[in-house]
């Protein structure tokens, strides 16, 4: 966007600070989609949460790594009822993204 | 709409401007000076150097040697600010129309009335809270224009307004850019329709491979130029 831009700002001698500001603006539904994106993908991580965070109660365990300790447990039914809220979480983020890309690309705002 | 006066920024003083990229000369020892109001075209063939020359007068890009000046001063953002330029494809914000004019409003006397008689002379008004990119290909150079005109330039640039627009839409804006020049603004038009300089220009520069290779007034200019080159160009012949 800044190169789509910056000819025309620097036409209209539009001062730094503004030209930060607009392209925060207008970029704003981008930027929600990639935040929006990049939690989906997250919250549904395993493996590197529990690489990198160990799994420790109360300090690194998420809902991922408990999913995987109570089936290694032999909890199955809770840790297919964490599965689900999960699944439900994961599903609505997606939704989210998806919805908002679409009207933004509607509105042409994209 | 109010406008200051006058092309103070006149003359236009271009000597010996040359730019290069990758040790290709686009433009080549350049020398004008253009002391009259009015509507000045820059006619020339694709590849001429129209665009970039524009560029150039408007400081968007450096040039490697020689100099312009406007009013005697060289060419920094002060007197940038007294111009506003008009891109062959209009760079339109993501946001409504009405928004896209706040955005070039001084903040300090930004105010909605200014900006709705903006509209109005742009025949934007009703279109006001419409996202400006979903506009049809005329309402959004119309809108370009308004918001050039927003900034009350002295000197309006403008490279191909009416690049692939249709012929209602071409009179739309060419009356516009009448009324402007009538209010005093300088206009510089960078276009290749040569109907389009017949009707609008009062002076025109031809260029052809980077070289400037006439000044002349439009009369002159279509009734006995003097090189080759504008020559077969006027005559509709393919100029390489």
């Amino acid at each position: 966007m800044h190169r789509e831009y910056d000819e025309q700002f620097r036409s209209f001698c539009i001062p730094t600070h503004r030209v930060i500001g607009a392209l925060i603006w207008d970029s704003r539904y981008s930027l929600l989609t990639v935040t929006l994106a990049g939690f989906g993908r997250a919250i549904a991580e395993v493996g590197a949460v529990i690489i990198v965070g160990g799994n420790i109660d109360h300090l690194t365990r998420v809902m991922t790594t408990a999913i995987a300790l109570e089936t290694s447990k032999g909890n199955l039914a809770l840790a297919l009822a964490l599965g689900f809220i999960l699944l439900i979480l994961a599903l609505s983020v997606n939704a989210a993204v998806y919805a908002l890309r679409a009207s933004a690309r509607r509105l042409s705002y994209a | 709409m109010s406008s200051k006066t006058a092309a103070s920024l006149l003359p236009l003083e271009v000597d010996a401007l040359c730019y290069r990229v990758e040790r290709e000369d686009l433009l080549k020892d350049i020398s004008v000076t253009v002391d009259s109001a009015g509507i000045t075209g820059i006619l020339g063939p694709n590849g001429a150097g129209k665009s970039l020359f524009l560029r150039l007068l408007h400081g968007l890009l450096e040039p490697v040697s020689g100099e312009i000046r406007w009013h005697h001063q060289r060419l920094d953002k002060t007197i940038r600010r007294r111009q506003a330029l008009v891109f062959q494809k209009p760079v339109l914000m993501r946001r409504s129309v009405a928004a896209n004019i706040d955005f070039v409003l001084n903040p300090g006397t930004r105010s909605r009335q200014r900006r709705d008689e903006v509209l109005q002379h742009a025949g934007l008004y009703r279109q006001r809270s419409q996202p400006a990119r979903l506009l049809s290909g005329g309402e959004q150079q119309r809108l370009a224009l308004a918001r050039a005109l927003a900034t009350e330039p002295e000197v309006l640039l403008l490279d191909e307004p009416c690049a692939s627009l249709d012929s209602a839409t071409t009179l739309q804006i060419e009356n516009l850019l009448q009324e402007t020049s009538a209010r005093g603004v300088k206009i510089v038009l960078v276009t290749h329709d040569i109907g389009q300089a017949r009707r609008l220009a009062d002076d025109v520069i031809f260029m052809h491979g980077g070289r400037l290779l006439e000044y002349q007034t439009a009369s002159t200019f279509f009734d006995s130029p003097s090189s080759s080159q504008a020559r077969a160009y006027l005559d509709g012949k393919i100029v390489i």
